[in-house]
């Protein structure tokens, strides 16, 4: 069991010394891709802070507006309008080639 | 909901609730109550260092199965997380987003290990703290490289879009960037935690109740059962453990990423 791990790091470890592979960072350091996937990644997570700031603001303007004005119909248009908003948001950002 | 288990006559099942969480202070010092989260800490981040500095300073060219472990949960965050989000800057924040990732997994492990049996890190004060501290790092890197003025038009105002609509769409940006971040980072890690933990105690406190407080075959089948799944879910729980920590590090090195780039 010990013998075998062992044998197999040394064995890395010695082809590492004759020619050095370069780590993926090394790569991403030398190449300069392009951000692509990279954004992709990143526009999954967002997307959804982007939309829940989409009803919480504009809905939340809207719920105030249904208190102050005595009729609930702002509520429901604050969260329409604020999820649109965030979809065509998330779409200008991250949908657009 | 109450569960009627009529088996002992006076005894009653308790279904472990937040109250869980709420011990009292294992110690003072100068009348600064001391709490188990807080003892669970420092003993975590006494661990975490000494174990890097072994590991560190016998390092060798045939690494034994110690630095072998460091080496590999290391290089999974210099390899991985760091050129997939961060990209070709990322070897800069491998530091940080190291000591992110080991002290939340140490953290949300202790949820898990038999006497400790607590998640330090359900307690919200420790994700805030953490996502505070990687808030404050993404919007300083943004600044600096954006400048201040920069840094906030780039976040609120994409280009290409008609000038009519940026104000329904400005408000989304600051908030998603500057509020709903941080809030996010620290109510996942938190309540994946908390919610996790009450699940194991439900199981294995209901099983222990059924096994050895009621009588009759139902409650020694249904407490076995229970018993057996509690197990099973610790180790799932295990798996979510090390899940949230790496999605919390992801995230915060994504926010960096996002912060030195503008996004279009």
């Amino acid at each position: 069991m010990t013998t075998d791990a062992n044998s197999q790091v040394s064995g890395g470890l010695a082809n590492a010394g004759s020619e050095p592979v370069p780590s993926r960072l090394d790569r991403a350091m030398s190449d300069d891709p392009s951000d692509e996937s990279r954004q992709e990644q990143n526009a999954a997570w967002n997307a959804v802070s982007l939309i829940l700031a989409g009803v919480l603001f504009w809905g939340g303007i809207g719920w105030l507006a249904a208190r102050w004005l005595d009729n609930q119909i702002f509520l429901a248009a604050g969260v329409m309008l604020g999820a649109g908003a965030a979809l065509y948001l998330v779409w200008v950002r991250y949908g657009r080639a | 909901m109450p569960v009627a288990l009529t088996a002992g006559e006076t005894e009653e099942f308790e279904a472990p609730g937040p109250a869980e969480f709420e011990l009292p202070p294992a110690f003072e010092i100068l009348g600064f109550g001391v709490t188990k989260p807080m003892l669970i800490v420092v003993a975590a981040t006494l661990l975490i260092g000494i174990t890097l500095y072994i590991a560190a300073r016998r390092a060798a060219m045939v690494p034994g199965k110690g630095q072998f472990f460091v080496e590999g949960v290391y290089g999974f965050i210099r390899n991985g997380i760091a050129p997939d989000t961060i990209g070709r800057e990322g070897a800069k924040y491998v530091p940080y987003l190291f000591t992110l990732f080991v002290f939340i997994a140490v953290l949300n492990i202790s949820g898990i290990i038999p006497f400790v049996q607590y998640p330090a890190t359900s307690r919200i004060a420790i994700p805030l703290g953490l996502a505070l501290v990687s808030w404050v790092i993404f919007n300083y890197v943004g600044i600096r490289r954006q400048g201040f003025g920069g840094y906030f038009k780039n976040m609120m105002f994409p280009p290409g879009v008609p000038k009519a609509i940026y104000p329904l769409l400005a408000p989304l940006e600051f908030l998603s960037t500057v509020i709903i971040r941080p809030v996010t980072l620290t109510f996942r890690l938190t309540f994946n935690m908390f919610a996790g933990h009450l699940v194991l105690l439900l199981t294995i406190l209901g099983g222990e109740f059924l096994l050895f407080h009621t009588q009759g075959l139902v409650g020694f089948a249904a407490g076995s059962v229970s018993l057996l799944f509690g197990i099973v879910l610790t180790l799932f729980e295990g798996f979510i453990q090390l899940l949230q920590a790496y999605v919390f590090t992801l995230l915060s090195a994504i926010y960096i990423g996002g912060a030195l780039t503008h996004e279009h």
